[in-house]
């Protein structure tokens, strides 16, 4: 076993320092808030679970909630199976790999912000280019602004559409990284094409399909500018996920302890997802090559 | 050419570093190092300080002071929650803050400067002439702490031509024709563009608050009293929601942020709309608008009765200039203060579309000249009051009505129900008088 001395723990002191520094402290200072009564220009009360049961009895963190959960599966699975698709095309050969390879990765270049807004422009049901030609060839009108299913809806696809280049090339290099020998033996065993993807391709891939999962679950927890920028989650805060509830608690309604506690609900939440498919993974993938 | 090794590039990189920063040092009083003052505001004060017919009225101040002016521009909330966080550090680079009367409540009133020293040291021009009502908005225990800049009085704008191609000489003017006057400007232009015939802010409460307001009711009156559950409020959501199930209103009415509203004024898609009267010289941009010089202006809705009698219904909400408490450039902050407060300049701001908060500026005959709308502005103004209140819950009572009404509006409720959940969620938040 190799020595770990001083000099080690002064070589990994500056990164662990940063992370002490930057998510430790602040997260028990949030902990300690989502105790408190506190307001801009008033000295934060100690309440106790004050906060917390305020929350667990608002109707309105639970619909965030059940909004959250439903959005974000729709968004890792969707993108999970197109993504799986996509690699899977690549894998087997494309012509103008190269070009094809950078439109599958152009929505990652672009600005959250930005892209949102074009999506909303381009289907404004009053001048949308999108939506009009959607009517033109018969399609049903997407109501995403008065429809709390069509605009969670919206938000999905344009989720999915935004972060699908990142499930894309976890699964896509995993994909290249299992043997070639492999698919060759099974070939030479008789096996179908069923069988190769089955038993070669899915176990060699299945590590980084956890591992894509886990942190596309945790990303997408933190939901944010999707709903925010396209329906603010109206009407009627009938499409507020979670990180909209924490925001207006925080800073429109400015009660910070709330929206301490929110935070804290959430990254148990999000805690309790990722343990599981933590678990899983080191179950179906690292525990075999350890 | 020779080889140089590793540290005799170094050498030379640093020597010649070394020359340049000693060559380049201007000694002091040539440097002209100009003080970065930041403000936070809404884009409308920075436009109407800084740009317009009337020019930049912030230059000869700055100039004299060697003063270089940041604008932090940001939406309502973001505003404010950044004003009220960065009063909240130990100390700020900001020098002023501008801050929406709904949000001067008294608990936030510690972070700020009380100004009676300050006036009492160099007063501003005049200082009576300001409305104190506004002044007093923004006082608590007796200390004055913001000098009013802008109030935003509504009025009703209308595209004129849209209005001729169907037929219409005038805009409405009573709440009783009002939908009459929505499914007649609603309509498909010959271009094949849909216009709507009412336009509204959805995501805010002031708009339905002037149409309960013409029907007899009110939202928040001025001793903290919900009466969101009477008849003039309930008419109110009942026709917004007879205008939304009709199509007289953008199906995307709820998703529609302020500029997303003005943007659809400008390009013809709305006929009418609530707004201040200042926003015509926006609406009116030939840079941006498909129909410059079309856009009107006139009172806003009230009822038959309220006309005959000559009395006018108008909300406004005005802004007000604070110096933080930890600034570090108070002194500046209050010469800014002063210099945008003078006779002149309020003259001038108004000439670049501010609502001037001197009661002398509308009889200026530069106003009178150069601002069409002033005399109707001041006629409203006398009779303008705040669509809500001040009070420490007023977000989260915003939030309600908007909830309520958008639930109304859309059909997901009956207005009856909307109107007595806003009054059994709001009253509790409000301060016990």
């Amino acid at each position: 076993m190799r020595k770990f001395g001083l000099s080690q723990f002064a070589m990994l002191a500056p990164a662990q320092g940063m992370l002490l520094l930057v998510i430790a402290l602040p997260s028990l200072y949030v902990f300690w808030l989502s105790f408190t009564e506190s307001s801009y220009g008033t000295s934060p009360v100690f309440v106790g679970w004050e906060n917390y049961a305020a929350i667990w009895n608002d109707r309105y963190f639970w619909r965030a909630l059940v909004n959250t959960l439903v959005v974000i599966n729709i968004i890792v699975y969707g993108e999970l199976v197109l993504a799986f698709v996509i690699a899977l095309v690549f894998v087997k050969g494309v012509p103008f790999r190269r070009v094809l390879l950078a439109m599958v990765l152009t929505p990652y270049a672009i600005s959250e912000v930005v892209a949102i807004v074009i999506w909303k422009f381009m289907l404004d049901p009053n001048v949308g280019s999108l939506a009009k030609a959607m009517l033109a060839v018969g399609l049903p009108e997407i109501s995403w602004a008065t429809n709390p299913v069509h605009g969670l809806g919206l938000v999905s696809v344009i989720s999915i559409w935004l972060h699908l280049p990142f499930t894309f090339i976890i699964i896509y290099s995993a994909m290249l990284a299992v043997p070639k020998e492999l698919y060759e033996s099974a070939i030479v065993d008789g096996a179908t094409r069923w069988q190769s993807f089955r038993f070669i391709t899915l176990p060699g891939i299945l590590p980084a399909v956890f591992v894509a999962l886990i942190f596309r679950y945790i990303f997408a927890f933190r939901l944010f500018s999707e709903v925010w920028l396209l329906t603010a989650g109206g009407p009627a805060r009938t499409t507020e996920v979670l990180s909209i509830y924490l925001y207006k608690q925080s800073f429109t309604y400015a009660s910070f302890g709330k929206g301490a506690a929110t935070g804290w609900v959430m990254v148990l939440v999000s805690g309790v997802f990722a343990a599981i498919y933590l678990r899983l993974l080191y179950r179906r993938g690292f525990q075999r090559d350890a | 050419m020779p080889r140089m090794d590793r540290r005799q590039f170094i050498g030379r990189a640093l020597a010649a570093g070394t020359a340049v920063a000693t060559l380049g040092r201007v000694p002091p009083a040539a440097a002209q190092v100009r003080t970065k003052l930041t403000i936070i505001s809404h884009r409308v004060h920075q436009q109407t300080a800084t740009d317009g017919p009337a020019g930049d009225v912030t230059r000869a101040w700055t100039d004299q002071n060697n003063v270089s002016l940041e604008w932090v521009t940001l939406d309502l909330n973001a505003i404010h929650d950044r004003i009220f966080r960065e009063g909240g550090l130990g100390s700020s680079e900001v020098a002023v803050d501008f801050v929406l009367n709904t949000r001067a409540v008294p608990e936030v009133m510690n972070l700020f400067e009380s100004l009676e020293p300050y006036l009492a040291k160099a007063p501003i021009e005049d200082f009576d002439d300001i409305s104190q009502g506004m002044v007093r908005a923004f006082s608590s225990k007796g200390r004055r702490h913001g000098v009013p800049f802008r109030h935003a009085v509504n009025a009703l704008h209308y595209n004129e031509v849209l209005l001729k191609e169907r037929g219409l000489d005038r805009p409405p003017q009573v709440i009783e024709e009002l939908l009459d006057y929505a499914r007649r400007m609603t309509y498909t232009r010959a271009d094949g563009a849909r216009v709507h015939g009412w336009g509204m802010q959805a995501d805010n409460y002031s708009d339905v608050v002037k149409l309960a307001r013409a029907w007899g009711g009110d939202f928040i009156t001025e001793d903290y009293k919900c009466v969101a559950d009477g008849p003039g409020m309930i008419k109110a959501l009942t026709l917004i929601r007879t205008m939304y199930s009709e199509g007289l209103i953008p199906k995307n009415i709820t998703a529609m942020k302020q500029n997303d509203v003005i943007t659809a004024m400008q390009n013809g898609q709305i006929a009418t709309t609530y707004f201040p009267f200042g926003r015509t010289v926006l609406f009116n941009d030939p840079k941006s608008s498909k129909f410059p010089g079309a856009f009107k202006v006139a009172l806003p809705i009230t009822n038959k009765e309220m006309l005959a009698r000559g009395e006018v219904i108008a909300t406004a909400e005005f802004w007000s200039m604070m110096i933080p408490k930890n600034s570090k450039y108070k002194d500046l902050g209050w010469g800014l203060i002063r210099e945008l407060s003078t006779k002149a300049n309020t003259i001038k701001t108004a000439i670049n579309g501010n609502g001037p908060i001197r009661a002398s500026a509308y009889s200026d005959p530069r106003l009178k000249e150069k601002v069409s709308y002033a005399a109707l502005e001041s006629r409203a103004l006398k009779a303008a009051r705040v669509p809500m209140p001040a009070f420490n819950k007023a977000a989260e009572a915003k939030d309600i009505f908007v909830e309520e009404m958008q639930a109304a509006m859309l059909g997901l409720q009956a207005p009856e129900v909307s109107a007595r959940n806003m009054t059994r969620r709001i009253q509790p938040l409000l301060p016990r008088a």
